[in-house]
């Protein structure tokens, strides 16, 4: 594949690699752009070449995943500085509104904590099937892992997910109560 | 899509990130330049420690290797006494290791 070629194929999956290494970073932006600039230049200095054994797509995204871990083992001590604040904040993901009443960027804020809380590997393989629309198979692959092992975090992620969702609901239900009934407003 | 499907809530969710981070996206464009950019710079040589630090550790097997043979062993320390009295001593059926014609020329024979 000529370097034209390649170029033109990480452009068009530039949006989805973008959401993948935000994925990859805790959903730090600066964190991810600074992983697909250096991914990036892997394939520019010929460090990391598609070699045709997987689709191009599964391809680059274990080169953000690989990258992105490296960017995480050269930056241990800022990781350990944001897991204790995550640790801070997870205990407050319940406690998020989560309803009709809230709009998109506050749902999507406890969103991204209530998946920030999950195991990496179900996050991953998560994000891969949901957001990526990716099969199983080919997150197993992007993850180097067999089909068996992201079938189990895909289907113990999602039993959390779910969980965590009837929860936010359940805790939100007097205020939509209170909203649906207009004796209760008054 | 099954409107009862149990995953819908979660995909609902996924397709809000996706929508929003691609509004945040920064473009290809940026990315790529900023990749050659870099490209373009000399090497930093990140390998450049952890091959000084192998250097170093090599050099110090090395140096211990050298070193051990050359180095003075202790020895078991005896008393002098104890090792005179070793050299004297003879045990007491010696005599029967004696060859039979000495005893005979000896003239122990009536």
């Amino acid at each position: 594949m000529d370097d034209n070629t390649t170029r033109s194929q990480l452009a068009e999956l530039h949006p989805a690699g973008y959401g993948w290494a935000l994925a990859c970073c805790g959903r730090d932006p600066a964190a991810a752009e600074d992983v697909l600039q250096t991914a990036c230049l892997k394939v520019l200095q010929g460090r990391a070449r598609f070699d045709g054994r997987s689709s191009f797509k599964t391809w680059w995204f274990a080169v953000i995943r690989h990258t992105a871990a490296d960017e995480r083992r050269r930056h241990w001590l800022r990781r350990l500085r944001l897991a204790a604040f995550g640790a801070l904040q997870s205990d407050r993901v319940h406690e998020e509104a989560f309803g009709d009443a809230l709009d998109c960027e506050q749902r999507q804020a406890a969103f991204a904590k209530a998946l920030a809380v999950l195991p990496e590997r179900q996050r991953e393989v998560l994000h891969l099937v949901f957001y990526q629309e990716l099969s199983i198979e080919a997150a197993a692959e992007v993850l180097g892992v067999s089909a068996g092992t992201a079938r189990t975090h895909y289907t113990r992620g999602k039993q959390r997910l779910r969980a965590w969702l009837q929860q936010a609901e359940v805790s939100h239900e007097p205020a939509r109560s209170r909203q649906s009934d207009p004796a209760l407003v008054l | 899509m099954n409107p009862h499907d149990p995953d819908n809530p979660i995909q609902h969710l996924f397709s809000e990130q996706r929508a929003a981070d691609q509004q945040r996206a920064p473009s290809f464009q940026r990315t790529w330049q900023a990749a050659m950019t870099r490209a373009e710079q000399p090497a930093r040589m990140p390998w450049l420690l952890p091959i000084a630090a192998g250097a170093c550790a090599a050099l110090i097997a090395a140096a211990g290797v050298f070193w051990w043979p050359h180095a003075e062993k202790p020895q078991p320390m005896l008393p002098s006494t104890a090792v005179a009295f070793l050299s004297e001593w003879t045990a007491p059926t010696d005599f029967l290791l004696e060859p039979l014609t000495s005893s005979m020329s000896s003239g122990t024979q009536p």
